[in-house]
């Protein structure tokens, strides 16, 4: 049986284009979910939080929960998986033009 | 339509020349988004989950085929090549960027048009009957009041700062289209039984989390004591409307908290000192308006080809019975364009349809094209003659589908597709509902109906007046969609009844087709419509059709 467990992301809005990003090592935002930073520690999630929170380059970032199985990551809330995934009804490229 | 002058031109050039400085210091850094996050929103510019998202005012959704253009040549320039009309009369963009902003705006003023008091808690863009000025059951045309108000509104320094967002919308007819008694402000046009014109006055009328139907305010309000009246409304609401919690800062609630009488009391009081302050120059600017609202000169030509190729091809007469409605003058009628095809997203259009519409209105229909809060786009002055030209033209570009009033014309919010604030997709079951009846071929024998889809209890989607209303939350991380049934957005307006426990997102278009299956099978004849059946019938039938007799029984 496969193990499914949960882990934290800093998601955010790039300042130039909105679209979504993630935070990644060495405070790096990438378009993926994928290639983001996983916190297992929620207090070292949120010390980070405070860190990037002032960060000019985005919009509001904040912690989301994502589970992981057999190794995809993927949203816990439905809003985020929308914003991994984009809207339903047009297939539009969403990667941010800012990164 | 209103004609712009200098002052108009100088105060968007100004306001524009602001904005686009405040962006630049948010992407120097001088600002922080705390700082910024106001300044943005008074422009209209949201972030929603995906992008930012700007909304461009369409007051009481008029346009002329300029302006139409403009919106096709912005969603090619600065967008993904379409944009989405909304229940606001509006049009939004979904994926601006946020240094072409100020060029947007630079090229809307080109066309006079803003995104000015499109958010934030002021007196939003004043809403009408997307009819006026041309429906036969008119009886004044409400254009010009609603012009009057936002000439009042934009920028009243007293009434930036409300305790909420704050919406009027103006009707001139007995038969209300501009769903009125959802306003915070509902004013009716009339006259008195001397032939007077005045207001009929409804507040505190309002959908989102907590539904309620506007009461009258003042059964006749002369002409002239518009102003000072809305003044003494807003002064009102200003100083006792609450600001300490959001979901109950809306006049509807103060309205609720205070009593109708109570506020009636206040307003009145208020309206004593305020009429006084008033010299008449209001309605000098009233007169000047309406000059600018005379209707076109109407041509006289054959009308035979409208009948007798309604005859000849079903598919014509089909969009003629159901997409005109009755003009003032007999040899013009109304021509509803559906931006709900099949299988659509509810209220989109592309930048060729955009342009089409255009250009039909311009050839067609003296120029004038009108946003319906139903989201299609209405050709208010079309000759008869010309039905079928337009009609042809329309086929060009997907734009002639006939299904205007019936099921798969329903109204959808952009729900978790876009907005932050929703629970659930509402697109996508819109679009699956809309091809299930078309499959079935059952719109026509079903009739008109209102269905409408909002993806959160903000209610954008009207569900709560729709005759079959759809609210999207979510439940444990999963869509579920609940239904009502018994809305009523006209002048008679009713709030809708929950009928019982929601819906998974693969279980609700099964779950709507029952409940047509019921209406079918329980209706007296094909004239007794869906709203007309269930009053007659109340929610039993349906429930039992939906959760059956035992379920139905623990549910209550």
């Amino acid at each position: 049986m496969s193990h499914e467990h949960t882990r934290a992301v800093i998601t955010a809005n790039h300042l130039l284009d909105g679209y979504s990003v993630y935070l990644a090592e060495r405070d790096r935002w990438v378009a993926h979910l994928s290639d983001a930073m996983q916190f297992e520690d929620s207090d070292f999630a949120k010390q980070k939080l405070t860190m990037v929170e002032n960060d000019l380059s985005v919009v509001g970032p904040y912690l989301i929960e994502i589970s992981i199985k057999e190794g995809f990551v993927r949203p816990t809330q439905a809003s985020e998986i929308s914003r991994v995934h984009g809207p339903t009804n047009y297939k539009h490229n969403q990667v941010s033009g800012g990164l | 339509m209103y004609q712009y002058s200098d002052f108009d031109r100088n105060f968007l050039k100004r306001r524009t020349a602001r904005f686009k400085d405040q962006v630049e210091r948010r992407i120097s850094g001088a600002l922080t988004e705390d700082e910024f996050r106001p300044l943005r929103l008074m422009n209209g510019l949201y972030l929603q989950l995906h992008a930012y998202m700007m909304r461009v005012a369409i007051p009481y959704g008029t346009l002329n085929s300029v302006q139409m253009r403009k919106l096709a040549d912005i969603a090619d320039k600065y967008d993904k090549g379409y944009g989405h009309f909304t229940t606001r009369q509006n049009i939004q963009f979904n994926w601006p960027k946020l240094r072409d902003v100020p060029k947007i705006l630079e090229e809307l003023a080109d066309v006079d048009m803003h995104a000015v008091q499109t958010s934030g808690a002021c007196i939003r863009a004043v809403t009408s009957d997307h009819f006026a000025g041309a429906a036969a059951d008119e009886l004044i045309d409400p254009r010009p009041t609603a012009e009057l108000i936002r000439q009042w509104s934009s920028d009243h320094p007293e009434f930036a700062f409300l305790p909420r967002k704050f919406k009027i919308a103006v009707s001139g007819s007995e038969n209300d289209r501009a769903v009125i008694m959802a306003h915070d402000i509902g004013i009716r046009v009339t006259r008195d039984e001397l032939g007077k014109t005045g207001y009929q006055v409804f507040v505190g009328g309002g959908l989102g989390r907590t539904p309620m139907v506007a009461k009258p305010l003042r059964e006749f309000l002369p002409k002239a004591d518009l102003l000072p009246y809305l003044e003494a409304i807003l002064q009102v609401y200003n100083q006792i409307g609450r600001r300490d919690n959001k979901y109950k800062a809306r006049i509807k609630i103060t309205t609720h908290e205070n009593t109708i009488a109570a506020i009636k009391a206040k307003v009145e009081e208020r309206f004593f000192l305020q009429k006084a302050r008033f010299d008449g120059s209001d309605q000098k600017l009233l007169e000047k308006i309406e000059n600018d609202f005379t209707a076109p000169e109407f041509k006289k030509a054959s009308l035979e080809d409208f009948y007798n190729r309604q005859v000849i091809d079903p598919a014509f007469g089909e969009f003629v019975n159901n997409n005109t409605h009755q003009h003032k003058n007999p040899d013009y009628t109304i021509v509803s364009v559906s931006l709900k095809k099949h299988g659509q997203t509810p209220g989109d259009a592309t930048s060729s349809q955009m342009r089409l519409m255009a250009d039909i209105a311009n050839k067609f229909s003296h120029d004038e094209l009108r946003v319906s809060h139903e989201q299609n786009i209405i050709l208010p002055h079309v000759h008869k003659g010309d039905v079928a030209k337009v009609y042809a033209a329309l086929g060009e570009d997907d734009l002639e589908c006939a299904n205007i009033g019936m099921i798969s014309d329903l109204i959808s919010c952009p729900g978790m597709d876009y907005c932050t604030l929703a629970t659930a997709r509402s697109i996508p079951v819109a679009k699956e509902i809309a091809t299930r009846f078309d499959q079935l071929k059952l719109e026509q024998d079903i009739g008109p109906i209102k269905l409408k889809v909002s993806g959160c209890v903000n209610a954008c989607g009207h569900h709560h007046v729709g005759h079959i209303g759809i609210l999207g939350l979510e439940k444990r991380g999963v869509e579920s969609y609940q239904i009502t049934l018994g809305g009523d957005a006209s002048e008679t307006m009713s709030i809708g009844k929950t009928l019982g426990p929601g819906f998974a997102a693969d279980e609700i278009v099964a779950a709507i087709e029952k409940i047509i299956e019921t209406y079918l099978e329980q209706r007296l004849s094909r004239e007794e419509r869906f709203l007309e059946a269930f009053r007659r019938i109340g929610s039993t039938p349906f429930k039992t059709a939906l959760y059956g007799a035992e379920v139905q029984k623990n549910v209550a």
